[in-house]
């Protein structure tokens, strides 16, 4: 194993190394009863982080994690009270281990669960408090615990039994929050849809879905699903969250692309190349060449509207859809929209389209605009045109 | 931000247990509860003004919240903070629920043994690279006041207040208007300086203290200070390492900040060469040209230049000079009512930001800005520098891509790559790949004097019998010299022409001149394809989207 692709703070998820369950002896004080693999954990080691395992009651059912001499424990704390208990209470939790440098934050909402399910299992019938009585449940605790650590490392799911309790436990990835929808915006589809089932979305989504076919953009969307706009940018995001869709600017002939430092990709990566050639082609059956759709890439610049770039090569001969060649570098990122910024140059003073100067901050641009006020690009560059107290920023 | 601290606390322990001695913030009984939504945006955001239960809202700075960690006493928290011995002297770090804690718990040999840890808390979010920073700020605070015990007892001085403030409120009857920490951070000075650690992060990122007035304790949160000259911008410092080992001779550095003023706040025993570096400063040099002026060695610049990077009192820019083409960055939003907009206008009187940036709306290059009539070079060069330190501007290179056919780029026969892929070779089994190696040895001056055949050289020879007939027969038939045809083959073995490489690149690489790699663009241009994009080695300087 490399051991420099593994130090704190590289990023990546790790396995657990060992889940182990602790609980609050009334005699000998906080003690691990179970551990997977055996002895993973030494006395020691459990001892001297022991008051973040078994905490005070102010600390109770929050998730913890300690890192400390190269291991990390993830804990949920738990105390069942009870006047049958010995000190009227009965404190346990159970930890996952992992390795110091990996995220963890992933397994919490799992650690939770689980400890939840204890919990309901030492309520309902003693499981875990009275081995004593019953020696045979600790052995049934193990077998879970061995069966989780397995499960979990090997398909990120698992599912336990104990007499008639069900629970399910899942790994899910975390990513990062998905950037705001906005109503201007077209939802591409990027992920193979069918691949999910479409009872796994909820009724709105299943509403929408239907009409995201690349040209709508949101507002249109909603119109035509007939479900809010609200409604609609939070199913949108929620797909842009789980990569099923991407968003993209609107698809105008006006509009102007500018290739990005990500076209260094497309050149070397055989696979994104192939990729393309399906995506950008008129036709299935003919394919393009990969050189003319380099060329186009690397045509497109501030100056150049799209409308420029079908006048200048015969797309139609090159096998090339336009718009397809404008949302593929889109998707991935090879170029990006070049936006017009209509912004007032000088407070106080007024123009021609003083009634538009709310929408002039500099903050929104021409397609923002013109979804907003349901209004031709040409026409608001007219108007923009004529005023000279407004001034047009690109980037 | 994620850089932000949410407080920061001193526990200690001895044999007399242990006690959370101070925090801050501490709550101010007097002050009412500060409304946390109050200083939110000035935006006029009309996506909130919807007020419909299931809208959708986009948090655009959360409004810092104190509550999540101050639910705990002071009491738990002195117990998770004043670790077991086995733990000390090693990094110390707890998540509960959103809050992380991180310190370096130091045990101080004073009489009796005594453990004191300075724990920082954090936003759970806060990258590793933040926590790490915390960390080191933690360590450095602690090894700082176990010097300081050592030399004069200061910490046993200090505990000695703060104990006695909090044993006061016990004998106190009515307690209720009793702030222990409010006491402390009068009489106390190490209390006085923790207030500064944290007021200081969270207003520049930047500490300067001495300790009990003796030792110095300095720290840098690059996440922070660059985050204060351009919210947009997201570094840290793993990021700027990489990116420091990327760095050219031929790049230069931009200072943000006024070079007197920064010889000014310069700490009087820092490095003379630093000094020496900022007084000739000028961003249209390089940093080989700066060693030179200052005599000091490139590396010695560069390291100096990281450091000034670091520090976040500068970045790292190609000199700036007439051919460099910019635009106008694609990320940073810059509006009407920016105060921005009044500040480049006291600058630069008589012009308007908002005219000047709308003045790149494709890439333009600093000749083309300056007026050939009545141009004033210099203020011209003065805007230039202004809106790069604000990260208006990005500059643009040109990269070249080599694409003979519908393969795409030109795929080069590694040396004991085993397979060539050319097809037609003539003589690929009689070639030994060695004598590609050897072809950059080949001297210029051997071109002039022979004829057309000996100028282009048997390399040249050597790799039209190696490609493709399809691609050997464009070449051929580019109206282009043999010393052209010479270079471009020198460039295609040499691997600069896949898109890796920017011409200024390719120029200081390979010793060329501007126009020899321009020439070549005009006549090799149906199997040369050029794009125009910002370089990815200096991306981590612009705001991102």
């Amino acid at each position: 194993m490399d051991k420099n692709a593994f130090f704190e703070g590289c990023g990546k998820e790790g396995p657990i190394r060992c889940i182990f369950f602790c609980e609050f002896h009334p005699t000998t004080g906080p003690k691990i009863s179970v551990q997977v693999p055996a002895d993973f954990i030494s006395k020691d080691t459990f001892e001297a982080v022991s008051v973040y395992l078994i905490t005070k009651a102010q600390l109770l059912r929050s998730t913890l994690t300690v890192t400390f001499s190269g291991i990390k424990i993830l804990g949920y704390p738990v105390r069942i009270e009870n006047k049958k208990y010995p000190r009227n209470a009965y404190h346990f939790n159970i930890c996952f281990v992992c390795d110091a440098w990996a995220r963890t934050a992933q397994y919490e909402t799992v650690v939770k669960k689980l400890s939840e399910f204890l919990t309901v299992l030492e309520v309902e019938n003693g499981f875990l408090s009275q081995w004593e009585e019953n020696p045979m449940n600790a052995i049934r605790l193990e077998k879970m615990m061995t069966q989780a650590l397995h499960d979990l490392n090997s398909t990120g799911k698992c599912t336990i039994s104990e007499g008639c309790s069900t629970t399910h436990l899942k790994v899910t990835k975390l990513r990062p929050d998905p950037a705001p929808v906005l109503d201007h915006q077209v939802p591409v589809v990027v992920d193979n849809l069918d691949a999910y089932e479409s009872e796994q979305w909820d009724l709105t989504t299943q509403q929408i879905l239907p009409y995201i076919d690349s040209m709508n953009h949101v507002a249109k969307i909603a119109a035509l699903a007939d479900v809010e706009n609200n409604l609609v940018r939070t199913c949108l995001q929620n797909l842009v969250y789980y990569g099923v869709i991407s968003m993209v600017p609107i698809f105008q002939y006006s509009n102007c692309y500018a290739v990005t430092s990500k076209l260094k990709k497309l050149a070397h990566d055989k696979k994104l190349q192939d990729d393309c050639l399906r995506a950008v082609s008129r036709s299935s059956w003919q394919l393009p060449n990969f050189r003319d759709i380099f060329r186009l890439y690397c045509s497109m610049n501030h100056g150049t509207t799209v409308k420029d770039l079908c006048l200048r090569f015969n797309l139609q001969a090159m096998k090339v859809d336009e718009r397809k060649l404008v949302q593929f570098g889109l998707v991935e990122k090879i170029i990006r929209r070049i936006h017009k910024y209509p912004t007032i140059v000088m407070e106080g003073l007024t123009g021609e389209a003083v009634s538009l100067y709310p929408y002039f901050t500099g903050g929104f641009n021409v397609d923002e605009i013109c979804c907003r006020l349901s209004m031709s690009t040409l026409h608001l560059e007219t108007l923009v045109e004529k005023d000279h107290n407004v001034t047009v920023v690109y980037r | 931000m994620d850089a932000d601290p949410l407080s920061v606390f001193l526990v200690k322990r001895d044999s007399k247990g242990d006690r959370l001695l101070f925090k801050y913030p501490y709550k101010k009984k007097t002050l009412n509860s500060k409304d946390p939504g109050a200083s939110a945006n000035e935006q006029p955001t009309s996506r909130r003004r919807k007020a419909n239960p299931y809208s959708l809202i986009v948090p655009e700075e959360e409004p810092r919240s104190l509550d999540s960690e101050c639910r705990f006493s002071d009491e738990v928290l002195s117990s998770l903070f004043a670790v077991k011995q086995e733990l000390c002297d090693a990094k110390f770090e707890l998540k509960v629920n959103n809050v992380r804690f991180v310190g370096h718990p130091t045990l101080v040999p004073c009489e009796p043994l005594m453990l004191v840890n300075v724990v920082f808390s954090l936003q759970a979010l806060a990258s590793h690279s933040i926590v790490k920073c915390y960390y080191g700020l933690s360590k450095s605070l602690g090894i700082a006041l176990r010097h300081e015990e050592r030399r004069c007892g200061y910490l046993s001085e200090q505990v000695q207040i703060m104990t006695a403030a909090h044993e006061d409120r016990s004998e106190d009857a009515n307690n209720d208007n009793y702030n222990p920490f409010e006491l402390i951070a009068e009489q106390c000075s190490l209390a006085k300086d923790l207030e500064k650690v944290y007021n200081d992060l969270i207003n520049y990122g930047q500490i300067h203290l001495r300790i009990n007035g003796w030792v110095y304790v300095g720290f840098d949160l690059p996440q922070k200070v660059h985050h204060l000259h351009n919210r947009g911008v997201k570094v840290s410092s793993e990021a700027l390492k990489q990116h420091m080992e990327k760095l050219r001779p031929y790049h230069g550095i931009l200072l943000l900040v006024d070079p007197s003023f920064l010889i000014d706040t310069l700490f009087p025993d820092c490095s003379p060469t630093l000094i020496r570096l900022v007084k000739i400063y000028t961003p249209l040099k390089s940093f080989q040209v700066l060693a030179a002026d200052a005599d000091l060695t490139l590396r010695t610049v560069c390291n100096l230049a990281c450091h000034l990077v670091y520090l976040g009192k500068a970045i790292i820019i190609y000199p700036i000079c007439e051919s460099n083409v910019y635009i106008a960055a694609p990320n940073n939003v810059l509006l009407a009512s920016s105060p921005l907009v009044e500040k480049f206008a006291e600058t630069f009187p008589g012009r308007s930001l908002i005219q000047t940036v709308a003045a790149f709306p494709f890439p333009t290059s600093i000749r083309q800005t300056i007026s050939p009539i009545n141009g004033n070079s210099y203020t011209e060069t003065q805007i230039i520098i202004w809106l790069l330190q604000h990260r208006l501007l990005v500059q643009l290179h040109t990269y070249i891509y080599y694409m003979p056919t519908n393969k795409g780029l030109h795929q080069l026969d590694l040396p004991g790559s085993g397979v060539t892929k050319s097809e037609g070779s003539i003589c690929e089994i009689s070639t030994p790949s060695e004598t590609l190696s050897l072809s950059g040895l080949d001297s210029d001056g051997g071109d002039s004097t022979g004829d057309e055949a000996g100028a282009s050289g048997w390399e040249t020879e050597d790799f039209l019998a190696r490609v493709s007939s399809e691609e050997r027969t464009t070449l051929i038939n580019t109206p282009a010299s043999p010393h052209q045809l010479k270079l471009l083959v020198r460039l295609i073995q040499q691997n600069y022409l896949t898109g890796e490489h920017h011409i200024e690149d390719i120029m200081y690489m390979e010793n060329l001149r501007r126009s020899q790699i321009l020439q070549l663009l005009d006549k090799f241009r149906d199997v040369l394809f050029t794009c125009e994009t910002e370089d990815p080695t200096l991306e981590i300087f612009n705001p991102s989207g």
